[in-house]
């Protein structure tokens, strides 16, 4: 009974594995080798602070993080000087959270919708991480694609993007070309670059307690099974004097 | 236990035990419960640890529960927030909701092997026909509550999942649409509906702990099935729960918490889904609903049926036709162990349930559709072959002792 | 409740076990249970943790109050923390009253210029120190008095008449310049 348990439960697992069988419409993603994945994986102040350059002055524009202030980037090791610094040079208080400027009416006229809240993005889509790295990389103007794509044409208003279910995104492309910002640690601004800096902002946006979580849980886990060891000698030493064992 | 008038009573506080036996006899009911006066056959394999372990699971999904309603609001413009809240603000809140929401699904695994394991071992045979229909309402009950926490987060899944749901109603004859807007106190899923769902979703798990005494209360009339499914008769044939499965209790639970611990920090959110961290939108459809994986072949059996009336009742059916089972399958050998026909047969009814639980996930078009009908056919032909094989099926010689 | 056999320990009869047996058994009972207890009082942590005050409530922890508009003599109630702050903007009389009751306060003296930053503006908490209530303006020393037990205070915040037996807290607080303080 339990091997055939074991067998099932093999079974059902490769089975049932959400996004083992993706949905039809939605293009394959690159995976991508992201720092703050594994068990001792950790966001990069360095990289978190260009990450939050490029959305300042990329995303900012149209885009809000409605859960998260400068006050909460602390957590992530910035000092409250530093947070001051960055709010003040938004004019913003360091207890207001990331929200754009742009009102909803604006941006249904100018978008035909309102820019989603991007706090969450990162846990909100299909491919996660690696889906927002690929859109932000995903643009294209070359015609083939396109005409592949689309052979009457791009519909009004929209951009072509690899990346998108559809291919057809009213977003502008927000990476026109290299060096739209300027690190603060020299790093080289290729979009690529920025791209990569940006999606690892909004991981942590999305989850600001990852680095956290994923830490403890390796603790939590060596307990574990140092107490299922535990125990199972114990178990051992008690059924000793039962006929059968 | 009860006071007699000859029974001297013991005054001495020092003497504690006795005292407080004499007033309230609660540790000679816990150790007649689930102590060493509890006597288990000696031969119980690791498969019947899940009784326990789901046990240990509904208390961690109300200890959690409790806790996370210390921060949650049940409001439609707040609900989603509040989630964030939890996640972001509150101390260890994420460690808290991450338990819950992985201990929701690791509570259905315990539960699905503990009910694979009865049907196994024939545990629903006479005379734990009770113990098992009242298993059966446990299994119904825990689906309401999953259902109804599912909503509470307010995401699109959510929304949409408790639309389609509650949908599900409106099939009743005459006054099937007027029970769903009774149900939602509204025309459409809305704020009262949040309201009345965080209400019922924290109440239900104590009537399933209500149900579950009821369980162990019918359990001890007979005491555990075991692998050979046999009556057991001699007294060495046993052995007390205490110290015994205690252990063995809690050195399974040991290796239980560890893929659980694993998922809880390392991918509390792989057996969600991506759209329900998008807030609600009843204006947006998501372009697949899909429930949580624990609903997933129930879900497939409703949508294999073209038919939405019929297909309601299969759903409904599939699940409570458990409460017959008993009566379907009289087969006089309870452990599969020694049946030649019922052994390949539950195989490929085990193999079949996750067949469908595999279709629930796929979009409901062409051959999926078609694999769906299939699969739905066999769910309910192994019930239907039971009585036949009740009569015809020979048995292999069943031993007389452990 | 039970038809079934109550025997004694079934197997303890057939198979004895040794001295060292017992022993070793003993021992790793107690381990297990020792180190189970510990882990499950690990986990008991962070849901006591999960009822202190979050983030959020944190991030509220201070309170600027613009001292242009209270009035001389007047005292002014603000709200941080969720408790209730007192700022009062004390005229020459007020704190020539209050520095007299640096000999007259004997139930927790106190000097009136330890408890102020600038004479003229004393801030404390405007919890009664005996359970909880708001003070209100008035009593007989000029300050506040109880409406829940009747506790009084003077002109400084001490308390001149029980129950309370403590003066109001003062809250930790600057001045960012001239016209504003941060509390908290």
């Amino acid at each position: 009974m339990i091997r055939t348990f074991l067998t099932l439960a093999f079974l059902a697992t490769w089975c049932l594995v959400p996004g083992a069988f993706a949905a039809g419409d939605a293009p394959a993603l690159e995976k991508q080798q992201w720092p703050f994945q594994g068990l001792r994986g950790s966001y990069s102040k360095d990289q978190l602070l260009r990450g939050y350059t490029v959305f300042t002055n990329a995303c900012m524009a149209c885009h809000s993080i409605k859960y998260v202030g400068h006050r909460d980037m602390m957590r992530a090791g910035f000092t409250e000087a530093e947070v001051q610094a960055l709010a003040k040079n938004l004019d913003m208080s360091i207890d207001q959270k990331l929200l754009t400027a742009q009102d909803d009416q604006t941006a249904i006229e100018t978008f035909g919708k309102v820019p989603p809240d991007l706090s969450l993005i990162n846990k909100a889509r299909a491919g996660l991480a690696d889906y927002t790295f690929a859109l932000l990389m995903g643009y294209s103007e070359d015609p083939e694609l396109i005409h592949h794509s689309f052979p009457k044409g791009l519909p009004e208003g929209a951009h072509y993007n690899k990346a998108f279910p559809g291919h057809a995104i009213a977003m502008p492309n927000p990476l026109t070309g290299p060096d739209l910002v300027t690190y603060h640690d020299g790093t080289p601004a290729t979009v690529e670059q920025m791209a990569k800096d940006v999606t690892v902002f909004l991981q942590w946006t999305a989850e600001p307690e990852r680095v956290e979580r994923q830490h403890m849980g390796l603790y939590v886990l060596i307990y574990l099974v140092l107490f299922t060891l535990l125990a199972y000698v114990t178990k051992r030493a008690i059924w000793k004097d039962v006929k059968g064992h | 236990m009860a006071h007699t008038p000859n029974h001297p009573v013991e005054n001495d506080i020092r003497n504690t035990y006795q005292w407080l036996e004499d007033r309230l006899p609660i540790i000679s009911f816990l150790n007649n419960s689930v102590g060493s006066n509890f006597m288990a056959p000696r031969n119980l394999s690791y498969m019947w640890n899940f009784g326990s372990l789901a046990g240990i699971a509904l208390v961690l999904q109300i200890l959690t529960g409790i806790f996370l309603a210390m921060h949650y609001k049940p409001d439609v413009h707040m609900a989603f927030d509040s989630i964030q809240h939890i996640m972001r603000d509150v101390n260890w809140g994420w460690l808290i909701r991450n338990l819950h929401m992985v201990g929701a699904s690791f509570f259905f695994i315990v539960v699905y092997i503990h009910m694979a394991r009865g049907l196994y071992y024939g545990s629903y045979k006479s005379p734990r026909e009770v113990l098992w229909g009242l298993g059966v309402v446990i299994f119904l009950l825990m689906m309401a509550t999953g259902f109804l926490g599912y909503v509470l987060p307010w995401g699109q899944m959510s929304y949409w999942g408790a639309t389609v749901i509650t949908n599900l109603l409106s099939v009743i004859p005459f006054v099937g649409p007027d029970i769903v807007v009774w149900l939602w106190g509204g025309y459409a899923v809305g704020d009262p509906t949040l309201n009345r769902f965080f209400v019922l979703h924290f109440v239900l798990p104590f009537v399933i702990i209500a149900v579950v005494v009821l369980h162990i209360w019918a359990l001890h009339m007979h005491g555990s099935n075991n692998p050979k499914g046999i009556s057991l008769t001699k007294q060495t044939d046993y052995i007390p729960f205490h110290p015994y499965y205690t252990i063995k209790d809690i050195f399974g639970l040991g290796v239980y918490l560890i893929p659980f611990t694993f998922m809880v920090f390392y991918a509390p959110e792989y057996l969600g889904h991506t759209d329900n961290n998008i807030p609600a939108n009843p204006l947006v459809t998501p372009a697949h609903i899909v429930p949580e994986w624990y609903f997933l072949p129930f879900y497939a059996i409703l949508r294999a049926i073209p038919i939405k009336e019929l297909g309601v009742l299969a759903m409904f059916g599939s699940i409570l036709i458990l409460f017959v089972l008993p009566w379907l399958d009289k087969h006089p050998v309870r452990s599969a162990r020694f049946r030649p026909l019922y052994r390949p047969l539950y195989m490929l009814f085990l193999a079949n349930f996750i067949l469908l639980g595999w279709c629930g996930m796929m979009p409901a078009e062409g051959i999926y559709v078609r694999i769906a009908q299939a699969a739905t056919a066999i769910y309910f032909g192994f019930f239907a072959l039971l009585p036949v094989l009740s009569k015809y099926e020979k048995a292999k010689p069943v031993p007389t002792s452990i | 409740m039970s038809t079934k056999p109550t025997a004694p320990h079934a197997t303890d009869d057939d198979a004895p076990l040794g001295d060292v047996d017992a022993e070793r058994r003993a021992l790793l009972v107690n381990a297990t249970a020792a180190f189970g207890l510990a882990g499950a009082a690990c986990v008991a942590l962070p849901f006591v943790s999960s009822m202190n005050p979050s983030r959020s409530v944190k991030a509220l922890a201070t309170l600027d109050v613009n001292l242009n508009d209270i009035p001389l003599g007047e005292a002014k109630t603000f709200l941080w923390q969720g408790k209730p702050v007192f700022v009062w903007h004390r005229s020459e009389d007020q704190i020539t009253e209050a520095r007299k009751g640096d000999t007259t306060a004997t139930m927790d003296p106190a000097n009136d210029a330890d408890r102020v930053q600038k004479a003229e503006w004393l801030v404390v908490m405007g919890v009664c120190t005996h359970l909880g209530c708001v003070p209100m303006r008035g009593g007989e020393y000029g300050g506040w008095r109880c409406p829940c037990h009747g506790s009084q205070f003077d002109d400084s915040g001490r308390v001149r008449q029980g129950p309370a037996g403590t003066n109001l807290e003062i809250p930790p607080y600057r001045f960012l310049d001239d016209a504003t303080i941060r509390i908290g």
